[in-house]
């Protein structure tokens, strides 16, 4: 049977008086997952299930006793289980994306023992100290790891210390803009690291980072543009729009990544949508709704033919 | 590929005699394919640009006063919404898919504004006339989007009915069929399709529609978002969906040729295990059986969508008032450690093959 696709499926059975039973076998055959997919897929399945449900079993069994215990216990308990994790990467024998998976669960670990630390010593700190230690210590294990799942662990922390910092301490603008760099900066680097052929990372993670960096920079447009006094944060915005979309849309192009370009053209018509709303106010909603009809019917006409011309090179 | 499914056209004719197709249709089938490309990412570009010109379209109808009585309401209601059927029937082209479903959305929403307004119709009768127009809808187009937004309409005015009338037990009923006919959907794709070319056309929306209605309940009972009652026993509906995860893993064991006694009654021992440990958590439940049952059909969309839906209530179950941290340390550790003994045995298992 030669491979062919669902719609092809779907067409057949549509035109045709082709039996159930054949439709069947050709969706398993060319569609379902086969046995080797169902291997691979359960393994990873139970070893995460495993992992994160132990570790959350734990965490929640020292929440409920918490109060009880001497904090030298409690410290001994979270370190004890961080050294039996570490100790487990390096002297067993499974498989590398297990360790990954162990080292993750450790580098949470480790947010919990610094949160038991303020919380015995009532250190007074910001929420920000926390996240920002946290980030810190597991820094060498997310770069020697290099695994995409920890990776975001580790940006959602970066996340965290910044979006504290300059909410309890610092200037909230320069926070967004701050946050939009710092997000901007984390997906360039790996799209960069990416072009080593030893350190392919998957679309989904590189399209996760952009993703990110592309909804932070369209928040952070439409925040400063209804705030007159924030129109310097705003040009700061577009300046960084203006470098970094046609850069991300042209590597698009290159990789054949429709995703991206579909992202970008999104923020962008939803940015001006917004600019049409602040200039014209009450009157908008008439040209709105001719700019959002027009701009996403073209939208729609322009991925149809980059795709197409794809698929006909 | 047109060339590619000639050979399969070939291949069915030596293996049923009486096979028939017809080739125009198949050719302007996948001619309209070439044209439109109806990939993930252009459904949602076309999806919520619908959405949003919807909503300016509203507001422009207020603030221009176009809809200055609930008279204006339905009768602009009813003519946005004959438009739009009308339009997609005959213009069966995906550029005006946007505008279609626009004038469909807004259609809807005023025209409900308009009965419920005037007070001519309870609100149950509007959830009647709803019904009614996204039946015809179905029966009239086939359209993807419009068929998607309909069958939405179709499906959830079940649930605005319960909740409207106050049946918040019904509730649990309306969800298991969703997830029953999620099952259907996914298990028997080629008896459903095969069915007819209009039930083939609708198999895609429909199948989508249940996947969002299941989420929609799960996330409405669970966060109590935008309706706030109580359920009881919202426990009962981990009951269906854990009988049809068991019933699919003989599915899965047949698929992985695990047919000696011993391994099977060990799967079947540790399934239903950790489906009685999460036995009060459904919405975990049901995530996994949406994960389970998309990864089987390779249904990407659902896939990651039970993903996703699994890590978010699962990091939800922490805030479950219900239960304290002692019961639900206990359910978790056990869990962790059945799935770790399991992942050991089958790496096992599928090392000795």
């Amino acid at each position: 049977m030669k491979k062919i696709d669902r719609e092809d499926i779907y067409i057949i059975a549509r035109n045709s008086n082709c039996s159930a039973d054949y439709i069947d076998k050709s969706l398993r055959y060319n569609i379902y997952n086969n046995k080797d997919d169902w291997e691979k897929f359960l393994k990873i399945l139970f070893i995460s299930l495993g992992a994160g449900f132990t570790v959350l079993g734990i965490v929640f069994f020292f929440a409920y006793n918490w109060q009880d215990l001497n904090k030298f216990i409690k410290f001994a308990l979270i370190e004890s289980i961080i050294t039996l994790l570490i100790i487990s990467i390096f002297f067993s024998k499974i498989n590398i994306l297990t360790k990954n998976i162990i080292l993750t669960v450790a580098s949470i670990i480790v947010g919990v023992l610094f949160a038991v630390f303020g919380q015995v010593y009532q250190t007074g700190a910001d929420a920000y100290d926390l996240f920002l230690v946290w980030t810190l210590a597991i820094t060498i294990w997310v770069i020697i790891a290099n695994f995409p799942p920890l990776f975001i662990v580790y940006g959602i922390l970066l996340n965290m210390t910044l979006t504290l910092y300059f909410s309890q301490v610092a200037n909230i603008d320069v926070g967004l803009i701050s946050l939009v760099v710092m997000n901007l900066s984390f997906s360039m680097i790996f799209l960069f690291l990416s072009k080593i052929e030893t350190l392919k990372y998957p679309n989904w993670f590189l399209n996760l980072l952009l993703l990110n960096s592309i909804s932070w920079l369209t928040i952070s447009s439409m925040a400063f543009l209804f705030d007159y006094n924030k129109i310097i944060y705003f040009m700061i915005n577009l300046f960084i729009i203006i470098i970094f979309y046609p850069f991300i849309t042209f590597l698009a192009f290159k990789e054949k990544n429709i995703f991206i370009i579909a992202f970008v053209m999104i923020s962008l018509i939803t940015i001006v949508s917004s600019f049409i709303i602040k200039i014209l106010e009450e009157n908008s909603p008439f040209f709105i709704l001719i700019f959002l009809i027009g701009s996403t019917t073209f939208l729609i006409k322009s991925l149809i033919k980059i795709n197409k011309g794809w698929k006909d090179a | 590929m047109l060339r590619d499914i000639k050979e399969t056209l070939e291949e069915i004719k030596f293996s049923q005699e009486d096979f028939k197709y017809n080739e125009d249709n198949i050719i302007t089938e996948y001619k309209q394919l070439e044209d439109e490309d109806g990939s993930l990412i252009i459904k949602i570009v076309s999806f919520l640009g619908g959405i949003f010109s919807a909503l300016s379209l509203i507001a422009l109808l207020f603030i221009t006063e176009i809809i200055h009585s609930e008279t204006s309401l339905i009768v602009l209601g009813i003519i946005f919404i004959l438009t739009s059927v009308i339009v997609t029937k005959y213009v069966d082209k995906l550029i005006v898919e946007t505008s279609t479903l626009t004038l469909y959305i807004t259609g809807v929403i005023i025209l409900s504004g308009g009965l419920l307004d005037k007070n001519v119709v309870n609100e149950n009768l509007v959830i009647l006339i709803l019904f009614i127009i996204s039946f015809l809808t179905l029966i009239i187009i086939e359209r993807y989007l419009l068929s998607l937004t309909a069958v939405l309409i179709f499906n959830g005015s079940f649930f605005f009915w319960i909740i409207e009338n106050k049946f918040y037990s019904l509730i649990i009923l309306y969800l298991s069929i969703n997830i029953l006919l999620f099952t259907i959907f996914s298990l028997f794709e080629a008896k459903i399709i095969t069915f007819n070319k209009k039930v083939a056309k609708l198999y895609d929306p429909f199948k989508v529609s249940f996947l969002v209605i299941i989420l929609f309940v799960m996330s409405i009972v669970s966060e109590k978002l935008i309706f706030n009652f109580k359920i009881d026993n919202f426990y009962l509906s981990s009951i269906l969906p854990s009988l049809i995860i068991l019933y699919v893993i003989s599915d899965i064991l047949k698929l992985l040729n695990i047919d000696k006694l011993k391994y099977q009654v060990v799967a079947y021992l540790f399934s239903i295990l950790f489906l009685a440990l999460l036995f009060y958590s459904p919405t975990i439940i049901i995530s996994i059986l949406i994960l389970i049952l998309s990864f089987l059909v390779n249904f990407k969309t659902g896939f990651s969508v039970g993903i996703l839906s699994f890590l978010y209530f699962l990091s939800r179950f922490y805030y479950d008032l219900s239960y304290t941290l002692l019961i639900k340390s206990i359910m978790l550790f056990s869990s962790g450690i059945l799935f770790i003994l399991f992942y050991i045995i089958i790496s096992r298992k599928f090392k000795n093959r």
